[in-house]
């Protein structure tokens, strides 16, 4: 089982500071990373060099995200958060040079949609979840950020209309102080919308909306701030991760009905991983491996159900802050195959064989499907791993 | 017979009427002397002059009338050697040809056959001088015409060949055929094998044909048998070849033998009785001689004349086509010839072309066979011919090869037998032609020099070579046998066994080894790059599923990523270059293919091709530059260095992760000084974790002095493009000058502006009167709210005012100064090479950071007593670099240093002391080297050292002194050190020159009531 230490497939280079937030973007041809300086890089994975470079912020990013196909928002250390419209076509006119390079001229910068003034208080990233529409072609977005005036609670905005529409208030049961990371979805059993959070304290709590806010469950795993919280693709359990060296996984339970009052209830596993300091974690699409980006330069990766180390991946001097995983089509592939008739097959055939064709698509294709871990750190540099 | 018809005639008649006349008359009066013979001569030639000229005018009659003159004339004649018998023969040659060619009396006829044989071949039994060849070229003429005259007379092929001319016609032939080999001129030959063509298409009688053939085949054999001895010229081999084909086929055409061949041999017994020849049993004989004789004619095959090529070729397909069946046995050498012989005849119209192979093999299934055979037994006799040193040899069967592959294409007779076969028969052609290799000495890492390699020659020079070098084959005289193999290569089929041969040989290549791998590897580009360019017309009009273009794609992928992987290897684990040359190869035909799209597989293609351009093998380094052309070209960039430039991130990248892995092969360092090198200063910002890397490299490995070397050529390389960059961006621009400079004397002048400054001061401060304020400075609110502004919450914005305060160094700025405080280490280094290279990093880097100084001094503290050290290196090289690096130390941080010279300031003296010493005894001895000696080179250090430190380092006067009595011989001579010495103390530098008598002489001071004492003696004093 002696393994070769695994290497990174890429390292991207470029950005000037320490990286805050890695997302792949545009099913996995971009990946999108924004810096301590507000610089936002678009990658492209084809050919592993920018597509769109501009700086978003005036601080540093906290979060990045893709809304649809054409739109990305950056939430910043200036109070502000930003929907940026900027569909594949208009990259070729964005400037590519990397934030290392400072230019003479000012960047252009994609067109802005909305501006949501908000809290920066503390260093968490918005969270975001699409609103179950009524028509279609009308994009509604919730998304969640903590309270302008007091950071224990959360706003959730509604977009493109820009209004807060809920405020969660604070639980009474602890003091959690700020809050440091949010998760926000509908659940799909009750469809109630539901948040997660994580707090300075190291408390973690989820609530949900049903006629009000609910506080469904808390726990206190963690010793020091909670740093990165993400959940599982089924909504079942989420995981926490701090700034000790405890890593969490924590049930969301589907009904509210039992539960009457906020409970202090345990989390399903804790593991103490030894290496304290954890600032990104994320689970994979599939739900079958989650990572962790440590301070101690090294992205580990841990097995969704049985909570084991799998890999550790070594290349970064620094402390690694972001990692994402790109997206994976698998489940989407399975579901079609089984509902393919002969005719489709005969379809796919062709499809795949005008795949054949051209050496760029097939690059492309492999872009898309390849694996990649991409793992933002400290030194301003993100490695790209493919891996599981 | 019309009036108009007769007139004519009757004026013929009458012109020749007195000649004949006067002829005869002269003829029946000769008397053998010489003037009867001129009258002779005179009237024969006016004769022949009035038959050349009126020749079509004769008939059977008119002939017969002319004819009796000549007779006479040559019923006199003992020999025929003269003017006159060729006069008369040429006479007779035109009645033959013109007066007789509706019929002749066949008693006539015969007798002439006798004569013309006898002038001919001269009577026999008498031995006479030979025939000038004139008359014997008449001769045949008229035995040709009168051959022909008796195939247009009723009962004259048969008399021919009645029991009593049978011997003259024997003769006859005998003596043509002699003619024809042996004729003493081509021209003559070809006379004697147009009159053997008369003689045979003149009998009709089969028996007598059959008894004549073996003497008239084994004639033409040796007329058409290319020997030494004799040139045959093209004309007469055309004319035999035509000859044999004819009587081959008018005796032993099928249809002539389907009799014979259907015999019975019961039959043929029974008849024996009879004088019947033609029987199975001759049959068998003949076309066994048949087969003798025509093994001996193919051999023309390989004529240089393209028309004698041409008439074999028509041979062959006759005899295959009308003696398919009789001379079966020969079949396989006339098919063989046939496919040699293929495309002869391309260059004629489709109309005029004859009858081909192709068309032959679907009459007659069993040619097929025959093909396949033949070309079977070339494909495995090819490994075999390629072995030898022939080199026309190994042309030929190639040629063959591709013609009879390129004919079983057309015939669409490709087998998989077939296929298989070629493919082990190119291979092991491919692996014989191979040369061993020369015995590799091991690699040793003296091998490579940086500054000699190919990586930094791309840098200056603008190679644009767009070819590669053959690999294989590459000698010479092995041009053509390349060209012709890739003509092969062209031929081997349709494109689909072309496509499924190139990737059998790349399966086959990834389990073989050895010459056998090469081969294959070689092969399979090959065939695919013929594939390719063959088909690519094809492709721009159809769709890709007709043309197979998917295939060959992904054949080409396949070879491709195969290639990628070859080149990815370390250089040591391939057993063989040549492997990585044709890799190359195979990356440029596939960016030329690809074009512009290639510029997205330059993320994995690049740095492999790019390293090789460091590698210690000459052959592969041009391979590498011409294929970075190629590439280059492809893509769509100007040359090479903008391909390295514009893509320069990828070449990052690979380098860094190679050396991550330790995989420390010395091209990467050389690779990356080219980069730097071209692409500048805007590298580095990009370069910080390889540079990490670079130093871990040298944790590890700081044993290997090359390759510890190497990696300091690139610091190095890197110190030197930083320093002169802007992105050192040193923040502050203080200018920090440690230059001493003179003390200045305050003269009267300053103090009068001294005091008018002052009293102007004074009057300005007289303020006016002001009103007492009114209103409060700041309101109680505007207080209030500076109380409620929070203070800066958290850490974060404490450093981030921290910040504000004092930018951090860039990112050049950090590298260029870890740099330099890395080299620290490995200053004791064995190297004296890498210590020099380390003092000149050290002296660079210090004179491009000494501007920030907060981060310089310590640098400099911890550097000092490393590099001080040096300075008493025993290499005096390294001892020269080391005091100019002191000189840029001092130069940069100034008094800083002050304490630490004086500490080390004895041992400095001693040095200077000893270096002078040295100097001084190397100028006195003889047969120095002047400047260039090693000891006035240090000398010269030391000197610039110690300006160095006088001009910028505070020292105490003691320590000057000893300065300036070590130099004090060369104060008058430089400038610079005078300088120096005069900024600290002026007057001791004026007393040691005056000392010396360099000063300008002062003339004494005259003032009337004084006596100045003199200047020298004043200071002696």
């Amino acid at each position: 089982m002696a393994l070769p230490p695994a290497t990174p497939a890429y390292i991207l280079r470029g950005h000037g500071s320490q990286i805050h937030a890695t997302t792949f973007v545009r099913s996995n041809r971009r990946l999108m990373t924004g810096d301590a300086d507000g610089w936002i890089v678009i990658w492209s994975l084809i050919i592993k060099r920018p597509v769109a470079v501009w700086r978003a912020h005036q601080g540093s990013i906290l979060g990045a995200s893709a809304w649809g196909s054409d739109k990305f928002i950056t939430h910043g250390k200036d109070n502000k958060l930003i929907v940026w419209k900027l569909s594949e076509e208009d990259e070729a006119s964005m400037s590519i040079v990397l934030p290392v390079d400072t230019p003479p001229e000012p960047r252009k910068e994609p067109w802005i949609l909305h501006i949501l003034e908000v809290n920066t208080m503390n260093f968490c990233s918005f969270a975001q979840a699409d609103l179950p529409s009524n028509d279609e072609g009308s994009e509604e977005l919730l998304i969640a950020v903590p309270n302008t005036m007091s950071s224990e609670t959360v706003d959730i905005f509604h977009l493109p209309s820009g209004k807060r529409i809920h405020t969660i208030p604070a639980s009474p049961t602890f003091k959690g102080g700020m809050i440091m990371a949010l998760s926000l979805f509908f659940h799909p059993l009750t469809s109630h919308l539901t948040v997660l959070a994580g707090y300075e304290s190291g408390h973690t709590s989820v609530s949900c909306l049903t006629t009000s806010w609910h506080a469904l469950y808390t726990a206190n795993p963690h010793s020091q701030p909670i740093l990165s919280l993400d959940v599982d693709p089924g909504k079942q359990f989420y995981f926490t991760s701090s700034a000790d060296a405890v890593l969490a996984k924590h049930p969301i339970s589907a009904s509210n009905e039992n539960v009457i009052g906020p409970v202090e209830s345990m989390p399903l596993k804790v593991i103490k991983t030894k290496h304290s300091g954890q600032q990104g974690l994320k689970v994979r699409n599939d739900g079958k491996v989650l990572a962790t980006a440590g301070w101690d330069g090294r992205v580990r990766v841990y097995g969704v159900k049985g909570m084991k180390e799998l890999a550790v991946l070594k290349w970064h001097k620094e402390g690694c802050y972001a990692v994402a995983f790109a997206d994976m089509d698998v489940e989407v592939e399975e579901g079609k195959d089984e509902g393919v008739d002969s005719q489709e097959e005969k379809g796919k055939a062709l499809a795949s064989r005008t795949g054949t064709m051209t050496v760029k698509e097939e690059r492309e294709q492999k872009a898309k499907s390849t694996h990649w871990l991409a793992v933002g750190s400290k030194d301003g540099k993100v490695s790209l791993w493919d891996i599981y | 017979m019309s009036i108009n018809a007769r007139s004519p005639r009757n004026e013929l008649f009458q012109e020749l009427k007195p000649r004949c006349v006067e002829l005869s008359q002269l003829a029946l009066r000769d008397d053998g002397s010489s003037g009867s013979n001129k009258a002779l001569i005179q009237s024969a030639s006016q004769l022949l002059a009035i038959l050349q000229h009126k020749c079509r005018g004769l008939d059977q009659k008119l002939a017969d009338y002319v004819f009796f003159p000549i007779s006479q004339i040559l019923k006199r004649k003992q020999t025929y050697t003269d003017r006159l018998s060729e006069l008369s023969i040429k006479s007779l040659r035109i009645l033959l040809e013109y007066g007789w060619k509706d019929g002749i009396a066949l008693e006539l006829a015969k007798q002439l056959l006798m004569l013309l044989t006898f002038v001919v071949g001269g009577v026999p039994g008498k031995e006479s001088a030979p025939t000038p060849e004139e008359l014997l070229v008449e001769a045949y003429g008229a035995l040709a015409a009168l051959f022909r005259d008796l195939a247009g007379t009723p009962g004259g092929a048969a008399s021919v060949v009645d029991a009593g001319t049978i011997p003259a016609l024997g003769h006859c032939l005998a003596v043509v055929l002699e003619g024809a080999t042996d004729g003493p001129a081509a021209e003559t030959q070809l006379e004697a094998l147009i009159t053997l063509e008369a003689i045979w298409s003149c009998i009709k009688d089969v028996q007598a044909l059959s008894t004549f053939l073996p003497g008239t085949v084994s004639a033409l054999t040796k007329c058409l048998m290319p020997s030494t001895g004799q040139r045959r010229s093209r004309k007469v081999i055309i004319k035999a070849l035509n000859i044999f084909r004819y009587v081959l086929v008018s005796l032993l055409g099928d249809i002539k033998t389907r009799n014979i061949r259907n015999q019975k041999p019961s039959a043929s017994n029974k008849g024996a009785t009879e004088p019947q020849a033609l029987t199975t049993s001759w049959l068998k004989a003949t076309s066994g001689q048949i087969r003798l004789a025509l093994s001996n004619v193919i051999r023309l095959r390989t004529h240089e004349s393209a028309e004698a090529r041409k008439a074999l070729n028509r041979l062959c397909i006759t005899l295959l086509d009308e003696c398919h069946d009789t001379l079966a046995e020969s079949s396989a050498m006339l098919v063989e010839t046939c496919i040699m012989l293929t495309g002869i005849d391309d260059d004629e119209d489709l109309v005029d072309r004859a009858t081909s192979l192709t068309d032959l093999s679907s009459i007659y299934p069993d040619l097929v066979d025959l093909i396949k055979n033949s070309v079977y037994n070339w494909v495995t006799s090819l490994p075999r011919i390629m072995q030898s040193n022939d080199e026309a040899g190994k042309l030929s069967a190639l040629e063959n090869l591709s013609k009879g592959s390129l004919l079983l294409q057309g015939l669409n007779l490709e087998s998989p037998l077939l296929h298989d076969a070629l493919c082990d028969s190119l291979r092991d052609s491919v692996s014989v032609t191979l040369d061993t290799l020369p015995t590799r000495k091991p690699v040793q890492d003296s091998e490579f020099d940086l500054n000699s390699q190919a990586a930094l020659t791309l840098a200056t020079e603008n190679a644009s070579t767009t070819r590669f070098k053959p690999v294989l084959m590459g000698k010479e005289s092995q041009k053509e046998t390349l060209q012709q193999f890739a003509s092969l290569i062209d031929n081997l089929g349709s494109r689909e066994s072309q496509m499924r041969m190139a990737s059998e040989m790349l399966e086959y290549a990834r389990s073989a080894s050895g010459p056998t791998l090469l081969a294959s590897f070689w092969l399979s580009s090959r065939i695919l790059r013929s594939a390719t360019s063959k088909n690519r017309d094809l492709d721009e009009f159809f769709e890709s599923s007709l043309t197979l273009s998917d295939e060959q794609d992904v054949a080409g992928q396949e070879l491709f990523s195969y290639s990628l992987s070859l080149l990815g290897k370390d250089n040591e684990a391939s057993p063989d270059w040549r492997m990585q040359t044709i890799a190359l190869e195979v990356i440029a035909d596939t960016a030329q293919h690809l074009k512009q799209d290639f510029r997205a597989e330059l993320v994995d293609t690049l740095y492999p091709v790019a390293k090789l351009l460091g590698s210690s093998n000459s052959s592969l380094r041009e391979h590498a530059i011409t294929c970075l052309n190629i590439v280059s070209k492809a893509c769509g960039y100007a040359n090479a260095s903008e391909l390295i430039v514009e893509n320069a991130d990828y070449m990052v990248n690979a380098i860094s992760l190679s050396l991550d892995t330790f995989d420390i092969s010395p091209q990467a360092p050389q690779v990356l000084v080219m980069m730097i090198r071209l692409v500048g200063p805007s590298l580095l910002l990009y370069l910080d974790d390889v540079v990490r890397s670079i130093f871990a490299a040298l944790d590890n490995f700081h044993g290997y002095h090359r390759l510890v070397e190497a990696l300091f050529t690139v610091l190095g390389e890197i110190v030197l493009v930083g320093s002169d960059s802007k992105q050192l961006r040193i923040t502050n621009d203080v200018s920090i000058a440690h230059r001493k400079t003179k003390l200045h004397h305050s003269s009267m002048i300053d103090i009068a502006s001294l005091i008018a400054a002052k009293s102007s001061e004074n009057e300005e401060t007289s303020y006016p009167p002001e009103k007492a304020p009114h209103t409060p400075w700041k309101s109680a609110d505007e207080l209030l709210d500076e109380r409620e502004v929070p203070p800066p919450e958290g850490g974060d914005d404490e450093t981030t005012s921290m910040e504000i305060a004092k930018a951090p160094p860039t990112k050049t700025y950090v590298m260029l100064q870890s740099i330099a405080r890395l080299s620290q280490h490995y200053l004791t280094h064995a190297s004296p090479i890498l210590r020099v290279k380390l003092l000149g990093l050290v002296s660079i880097s210090s004179t491009a950071l000494y501007k920030d100084e907060d981060s310089f001094l310590p640098l400099v503290n911890d550097i000092w007593p490393v590099v001080i050290r040096r300075l008493y290196d025993e290499e005096s090289f390294v001892a020269i670099a080391a005091a100019n690096a002191v000189a840029a130390i001092c130069q940069s941080a100034g008094d800083f240093l002050s304490t630490r010279i004086s500490a080390e300031w004895v041992e400095l003296m001693k040095l200077s002391s000893q270096s002078k010493a040295r100097f001084a005894a190397e100028k006195k001895g003889k047969g120095g080297r002047g400047v260039y000696s090693q000891a006035s080179q240090v000398w010269e250090a030391v000197i610039g050292l110690l300006i160095a430190i006088v001009g910028n380092v505070r020292i105490d006067d003691g320590m000057f002194d000893e300065v300036l009595e070590l130099l004090e011989d060369l104060l008058w001579q430089r400038e610079k050190l005078r300088d120096a010495l005069e900024t600290v103390n002026s007057d001791a530098v004026w007393l040691v020159l005056q000392w010396m008598g360099k000063n300008k002489r002062f003339d004494q001071p005259v003032a009337e009531g004084f006596t100045f004492a003199r200047m020298d003696m004043a200071v002696l004093v």
